[in-house]
């Protein structure tokens, strides 16, 4: 585990209360911003001259990265530093690989499949990470996809492990990652890639969910199949995004059901979760929507409307910028429930459109339209 | 009949095949197949989802689960409809009908003060369930023991987003719900997870038009499943709902 800053602290003049105390040396006013500052690795030992030889081995320690990162042209396996994605962030996504053998036949087959397997995830596209070739002398593949041959991959800093059986493999993937990140122990630092044999895709399916929440660096898989790919990377989006950062989706005039010019309309803002809830309900209802999305640096409701990013001109502003106006005949925009206070101020400055309250939570919205003229 | 014995606690991993009763389903006729199918299956636990529509629904509803109650020889859990100012009424009511101890899913806030006084007498399990954030959910946990109920009849669901649509938030709320559990007592209870009932409802997962690239729809659907529900599994879930039979005895067999 790192050391915190008030760790750090105990160990400064400022924190033994020498004569020392808060020199500035480091420049920073105090040995408890020092400390901080520290913690975070944002500045260097060396900085401060009264560090012992205590701090600096516990330090050394304490900052060492658990894993270690191995490197496939862009593609990054491991570097991993925690156990739980609150806790910071997971950083490199679990790499999903499929391995071809092309001494079998209708292997070229297999690689045309995978070349055209892509999903749309949330602001991105999606493939297969990396294909292995195995017996692949003499054969030249074009291929978008990053490709190595399997004595490559064995001779990488990887530790490759076999699964037979699903127990063994989770308690081997838990027990090394706390070992690399607890104990910061060498041994185990390593990246780990499970190799996934042939067998029953939904079992396949399951047990690689789990081990990609549950600490598997890379999964080489034997079998492909889109329908457990595209669920795999869309689990794996889900578990590497960066809890530090919200995720956002586009300021957009979105589309529900087919709508028409005359179809209802609501207004939410751009932060991921809150469309998401919104845009699954709008979904499931049985009349066409359309949801505007005001850019509010991914926040959600509340919260923008507290840091003032949403606003009745950010809003006026996105009706011209989506062309809202032109587009629709309907001049109703409901809003979320939480933002009733803002009513007037909306209504000043978009005084060509009607705005009413919708409900305080998403999953309200069904019995809201049906309920609503 | 100790096959209906329930025993949910902060170390069980339970499986419930999650099943929708319409009222007015008569034992003899709809509710039949479905029923035969669902206790075939290795489920530890049946959840009857009652897709009551109205308040005025409600005597129907109740007569329907006392139909079909002498069939079902698994312990039950009985969900209302979602919707809190049907439930308030529609639970209590499905309480009075019931012949064993099961889960009763689910109370809101706004809810609980209804629902609660039914459970204590019915000696039933209630699933207590709060908006993704663990301080919500151990204040409801705390206000439903200040009114009576016991400590080791509380289930929380603390909501989850589907996969792919904020999966994330309520896998790391759960994640650290069972870390602060070690040192919270209101905190360390049985949690149940609808994960894989929330990853079936996105688009994904029912509409053929949303699978380019992503396989047919129905081993599609089966997946989504699987990979919500071991996920949720990974983060610490007690009792998961599923609604495939099959996937049961997948994610039964890793959780031995």
């Amino acid at each position: 585990m790192e050391m915190t800053g008030l760790q750090i602290f105990k160990y400064l003049p400022g924190g033994k209360k020498a004569h020392e105390a808060n020199c500035k040396k480091c420049g920073c006013p105090t040995c408890m911003a020092y400390a901080l500052k520290l913690a975070k690795q944002n500045i260097e030992l060396e900085k401060c001259p009264h560090i012992s030889e205590d701090l600096r081995q516990k330090y050394m320690h304490s900052a060492k990265h658990a894993q270690q990162t191995v490197q496939i042209g862009d593609l990054k396996i491991g570097g991993e530093n925690v156990l739980f994605r609150h806790e910071k962030t997971f950083i490199n996504r679990t790499t999903l690989a499929v391995v071809i053998d092309c001494a079998k036949r209708g292997y070229e087959k297999q690689l045309e499949r995978i070349a055209n397997f892509h999903i749309k995830g949330v602001n991105e596209v999606l493939t297969v990470d990396l294909i292995v070739l195995k017996n692949s002398e003499n054969i030249k593949i074009n291929s978008s996809i990053a490709t190595i041959c399997y004595e490559e991959l064995l001779a990488l800093n990887l530790d490759i492990i076999e699964e037979n059986d699903f127990q063994t493999t989770k308690d081997y993937l838990i027990f090394t990652r706390k070992k690399a990140v607890l104990e910061k122990d060498d041994k185990y630092s390593k990246p780990i890639c499970v190799y996934i044999k042939s067998g029953n895709l939904y079992e396949t399916c399951a047990y690689s969910s789990y081990y990609i929440c549950k600490y598997a660096n890379m999964l080489l898989f034997e079998d492909f199949d889109e329908a457990m790919f595209s669920t795999l990377l869309t689990l794996r989006q889900n578990i590497f995004t960066d809890p530090q950062t919200p995720l956002q989706v586009e300021s957009d005039l979105y589309e529900f059901n087919n709508p028409d010019k005359n179809s209802i309309v609501f207004l939410t803002t751009n932060f991921a979760l809150t469309f998401f809830a919104v845009a699954n309900e709008l979904e499931n209802l049985d009349v066409p929507s359309y949801l505007i999305v005001i850019p509010a640096d991914g926040m959600s409701v509340l919260t923008a409307w507290s840091a003032e990013k949403f606003t009745a001109s950010i809003v006026a502003k996105t009706l011209n910028k989506l062309d809202v106006r032109n587009k629709l005949s309907t001049r109703k925009i409901i809003i979320p429930g939480l933002l009733a206070h803002t009513l007037d101020e909306l209504k000043e400055a978009v005084p060509d459109f009607d705005f009413v309250v919708g409900t305080n939570e998403a999953s309200a919205i069904g019995e809201f339209v049906r309920n609503f003229k | 009949m100790n096959d209906n014995q329930l025993n949910v606690t902060k170390n069980s991993r339970l499986f419930a095949l999650g099943v929708v009763v319409s009222c007015g389903m008569k034992n003899t006729e709809s509710a039949a197949p479905m029923l035969n199918s669902a206790l075939k299956s290795n489920a530890d636990i049946l959840a009857l989802y009652f897709n009551t529509d109205s308040r005025g629904e409600i005597p129907k509803a109740a007569e329907t689960l006392k139909s079909i109650l002498a069939q079902i020889a698994k312990p039950l859990m009985v969900c209302g409809c979602g919707k809190h100012d049907i439930d308030k009424y529609l639970l209590p009511e499905l309480i009075k009908v019931l012949d064993r101890e099961s889960i009763i899913s689910y109370a809101v806030e706004e809810t609980y003060k209804q629902i609660v006084p039914e459970v204590i007498k019915g000696n039933h399990y209630l699933v207590l369930k709060t908006p993704i954030d663990i301080n919500l959910a151990k204040e409801l946990n705390i206000l439903s023991i200040d009114n009576g109920l016991k400590k080791d009849k509380i289930i929380m669901n603390t909501d989850i987003g589907g996969l792919g649509y904020g999966f994330e938030y309520g896998y790391s709320i759960l994640e650290k719900i069972c870390i602060e559990a070690e040192k919270d007592e209101y905190l360390n209870l049985p949690i149940i997870s609808e994960a894989a009932l929330e990853s079936l409802k996105t688009k994904e997962a029912r509409m053929n038009t949303a699978g380019e690239n992503r396989g047919g729809l129905e081993e599609r659907a089966k997946m989504i499943e699987l990979a919500a529900a071991s996920g949720i599994l990974a983060a610490g879930a007690n009792i998961l709902v599923l609604t495939n039979p099959e996937n049961i005895d997948i994610l039964k067999g890793m959780a031995q």
